[in-house]
C-alpha cells in the first residue's frame, strides 16, 4: 500500500479539499457528501458553469495543505478551524447528468439527490446552471418526507427571482424558471419559500407574481436598509417554519459584478464576498439541510481565481465548527 | 415568401444595439431614437482596443433585450428602483449601423460624426454614438448644435477634463482635448458644461482652464457626498441654463477599474456603477436630454465583459422614457 504525504495542493485526483472519494454505501448520519453537477445547457447566455465544480474543487484543494499543517482563524470572527475530520466529508464526483437530453438529466438529479440525502448525510453540490436547483431540492423533499414525513423550506440566493414560465426560446427548461417549478411542483409549500438579494431588472410578472402571492422577497435594499443578519435569519424562520430543513441555493449572481464576474450574466450591484461568507455561518447555524452552489462559471473570469476560491470558501465556512471540526 | 424566424436566443442573430431594426437616416422621424457606431480610436494616446467598442456594446444589450422580448408581460422592472421598461413602439429606436472611420483618415471621420448627428438632430431624431474614443464628443456635439441651429449644454461623464492644448505628439485632435476643442468651436459656452466624475490627476494647467473659464466639475467624491440624484439635479440645471438642449457624454472610463477595466485609461477610486445607473436615470427624466454619447469601451481589456454590459445598461437607462416607456 503507498502512503501518501501531508496533501499538497496540485498533484493526483482533485477531490474537494483533497478528501476521500466515496460512494452512497460509505455515508452515514452526520457525515458530508459533496457532489458535482457539470450540466449548464439551461443557462441562457454565456455557458461554462459545466466547469465550476471542477474549479472550486481544484481551488479548494489548496486548503487541504493549509488544514493539514495548521490550524487556520478566520481573523475578523475569531472562529477558528482545524484540519477536516477526513472521516466525516466525502467527494461522491458528479451526478449523471445528460446535456442533451433534459428530462433524463433531471430524474437522474433527483434519483441521486434522494439516495445521497437518504443516508443521513448533508448533501453539498457544486453546480452547474440554475436550473439543476430544481430537481436536487426535489430529491432532497423526497428522501426527507420518506425519513421525517415532513416537508422542506428553500431558500436562494440569487440577483433574480427565477419565477419564469414559458419562454418562447426555452420553453420550461431555463435558469429563469427553477423557483417557478420548485413551486409549481407543490412539494414545496409557498409559505416555506424564500429569495434572498433580488436586484437589478426582472420580467414583471415575475415581480407580480411574487406580490399576488405574497411570496417572502428580500431584495438588496431590504439588506442594506435592516442589514444582513437579521434579513437571513428572518428568511430562515420563515422557510423553516414547520419543516425538517431547509435546502439552501446561492447562485453566484447574488455576488456584485465587481467583486466576482465569474457568473453568465454579471450584476452591477449585489453582496460583497465577506456579506455572502457571513450569511453562509448564519445559514449553517440555523441548520440549513443542504447546500447548492450554483451560477459559477470558471471560463468568464480568466484572469481571477476569486470565483472559485470564494466558492471553496463558501462550502468550507458551511461546514465550519461540524464537519470541520473547531480545535 | 420571407423566412419566418421566431424569437431568437439572445446569442444568436445579427447585432444591432437592443435588437432595434437596421435603418437608414432617411428613415429618422421626430422622436426617433438612433444609434450609431464610431469604431473609431485614431486619436486614442493610451491603450488600444476601443473601436471594437460599438460591436461589444451591441452585443452586451442581447441579454437584456432578449429578456424583455422574452417576458409575457413585454416589461421588465427594477425591483429596487420600481422602474418599468415596456417593449418599444416599433421604429422608436433604430440602429444605423457604423460610421465611416478609418483610423488614419483624422477628418474623415471627424466629418463623418458631425455630418450623422447633425442629420439625426435635424431630423427630430435623438442620437446616440457607440465609441470610439473620447475624441469624438467633439464633432458630434458639433453636429447636435449645427442640426439644431443652436447653441446646447453639456454634461460630460469621465474621469477626465480633456481640456489640454495641442499635444507634442499627437497634434491638436487627440482625446485629451476632446472638451477643449468643443469649448474653443463656440457649440457650447463653459458656464453651461458641467464635468461629472473628474478623480485623480489632472494637469494643473486643465484644471485652471477649467476654473478659470467657469466650467463647472463635480468630482468622483462630490458625486459620492452629494449622491447621484441631487448631482444630476445640479448638472442639469447648470447645463440647461439658457439652452434648450443637453449633450450627454459618458466615458466609461469614468467608472472605477474595479469594475470596468475595459477602457484605454484605468482609474482607481472611481465611480461605482451604482452611482453611474442612478445618474442615467435621474438624468433621463430630463426633456432637454437630446443626444448621446458613450465612448472609451475597450472590451479585451475587459475579459470579463462587464464593461460593455455597463455602457449598454447606461444607455438603456437614459433613453428609457424614450424608449421603453418609464
Amino acid at each position: 500500500m503507498t502512503t501518501r504525504s501531508a496533501p499538497n495542493s496540485t498533484p493526483g485526483i482533485t477531490t474537494f479539499m483533497d478528501l476521500p472519494r466515496g460512494d452512497l454505501e460509505h455515508l452515514k448520519e452526520g457525515m458530508v457528501a459533496v457532489c458535482g453537477v457539470s450540466y449548464d445547457l439551461s443557462c441562457t447566455s454565456r455557458i461554462g458553469s459545466r466547469f465550476g465544480g471542477r474549479a472550486i474543487r481544484d481551488s479548494a484543494s489548496y486548503y487541504a495543505g493549509a488544514f493539514s499543517r495548521n490550524d487556520l482563524v478566520e481573523i475578523t470572527t475569531g472562529d477558528r478551524m482545524s484540519g477536516a475530520r477526513r472521516s466525516q466529508i466525502l467527494d461522491l464526483g458528479d451526478f449523471n447528468a445528460y446535456p442533451l437530453d433534459w428530462p433524463r438529466t433531471e430524474k437522474e438529479l433527483r434519483r441521486s439527490m434522494r439516495e445521497v440525502t437518504a443516508t443521513g448525510a448533508t448533501p453539498v453540490v457544486l453546480g452547474g446552471d440554475h436550473f439543476i436547483s430544481y430537481p436536487l431540492c426535489l430529491g432532497y423533499a423526497d428522501a426527507v418526507r420518506e425519513r421525517s414525513g415532513k416537508s422542506v423550506g428553500y431558500i436562494q440566493l440569487s440577483s433574480r427571482l427565477d419565477l419564469g414560465t414559458s419562454d418562447p426560446v426555452w420553453g420550461d427548461v431555463w435558469r429563469g424558471a427553477t423557483a417557478r417549478r420548485v413551486l409549481d411542483s407543490g412539494i414545496v409549500s409557498p409559505r416555506n419559500m424564500v429569495w434572498v438579494g433580488v436586484n437589478g431588472y426582472v420580467r414583471r410578472e415575475e415581480w407580480d407574481y411574487s406580490r399576488d402571492n405574497e411570496l417572502s422577497v428580500f431584495t438588496l435594499a431590504d439588506i442594506r436598509k435592516r442589514g444582513l443578519q437579521p434579513v437571513i435569519e428572518d428568511a430562515m424562520g420563515i422557510a423553516g417554519e414547520g419543516c425538517d430543513s431547509v435546502y439552501v441555493s446561492i447562485d453566484f449572481d447574488v455576488m456584485d459584478g465587481g467583486i466576482v464576474a465569474a457568473t453568465a450574466d454579471p450584476c452591477f450591484d449585489g453582496l460583497t464576498n465577506v456579506e455572502l461568507l457571513k450569511a453562509v455561518d448564519i445559514l449553517r447555524r440555523k441548520k440549513a439541510g443542504a447546500l447548492d452552489l450554483i451560477g459559477m462559471n470558471p471560463t468568464v473570469n480568466m484572469v481571477s481565481a476569486t470565483g472559485p476560491r470564494l466558492g471553496a470558501w463558501i462550502v468550507i465556512r458551511f461546514l465550519a465548527g461540524d464537519a470541520l471540526a473547531y480545535p | 415568401m420571407p423566412y419566418q424566424r421566431d424569437l431568437l436566443p439572445s446569442f444568436a442573430g445579427i447585432n444591432s444595439f437592443a435588437r432595434a431594426p437596421r435603418a437608414g437616416f432617411d428613415d429618422i422621424q421626430p422622436g426617433t431614437v438612433a444609434v450609431v457606431g464610431i469604431p473609431y480610436d485614431g486619436a486614442s494616446t493610451s491603450r488600444q482596443g476601443v473601436r471594437q467598442g460599438p460591436r461589444a456594446i451591441r452585443e452586451a444589450s442581447a441579454d437584456f433585450i432578449y429578456d424583455l422580448q422574452a417576458s409575457q408581460s413585454g416589461a421588465l422592472i427594477d425591483v429596487i428602483t420600481g422602474r418599468v421598461l415596456n417593449t418599444p413602439d416599433p421604429g422608436a429606436l433604430v440602429d444605423l449601423g457604423d460610421l465611416q472611420s478609418s483610423p488614419l483618415d483624422v477628418q474623415g471621420a471627424m466629418d463623418a460624426c458631425t455630418d450623422a448627428f447633425s442629420r439625426i438632430s435635424k431630423a427630430g431624431g435623438f442620437p446616440i454614438a457607440l465609441g470610439g474614443d473620447r475624441f469624438i464628443t467633439s464633432p458630434l456635439v458639433g453636429g447636435v448644435a449645427s442640426g439644431l441651429g443652436s447653441k446646447i449644454g453639456l454634461i460630460r461623464i469621465s474621469g477626465q477634463l480633456s481640456l489640454a492644448e495641442p499635444d507634442s505628439t499627437h497634434g491638436p485632435d487627440w482625446t485629451g482635448a476632446s472638451l477643449r476643442r468643443i469649448l474653443d468651436s463656440g457649440h457650447v459656452s463653459a458656464r453651461n458644461t458641467v464635468c461629472v466624475g473628474t478623480q485623480g490627476y489632472i494637469s494643473y494647467r486643465e484644471w485652471g482652464y477649467a476654473r478659470d473659464q467657469g466650467v463647472t466639475v463635480i468630482t468622483a467624491d462630490a458625486l459620492k457626498e452629494q449622491g447621484p440624484e441631487s448631482a444630476a439635479r445640479r448638472a442639469l440645471e447648470l447645463a440647461g441654463d439658457g439652452c434648450d438642449a443637453i449633450y450627454v457624454s459618458l466615458d466609461i472610463g469614468v467608472v472605477d477599474s474595479g469594475y470596468a477595466s475595459g477602457t484605454a485609461d484605468i482609474v482607481v477610486g472611481g465611480v461605482v456603477p451604482r452611482d453611474l445607473l442612478s445618474l442615467m436615470r435621474e438624468l433621463s427624466a430630463s426633456s432637454k436630454i437630446a443626444a448621446l454619447d458613450v465612448v472609451e469601451v475597450a472590451p479585451g481589456l475587459d475579459v470579463r465583459g462587464r464593461s460593455e454590459r455597463l455602457a449598454a445598461q447606461s444607455i438603456v437607462e437614459l433613453i428609457a422614457p424614450r424608449v421603453f416607456g418609464s
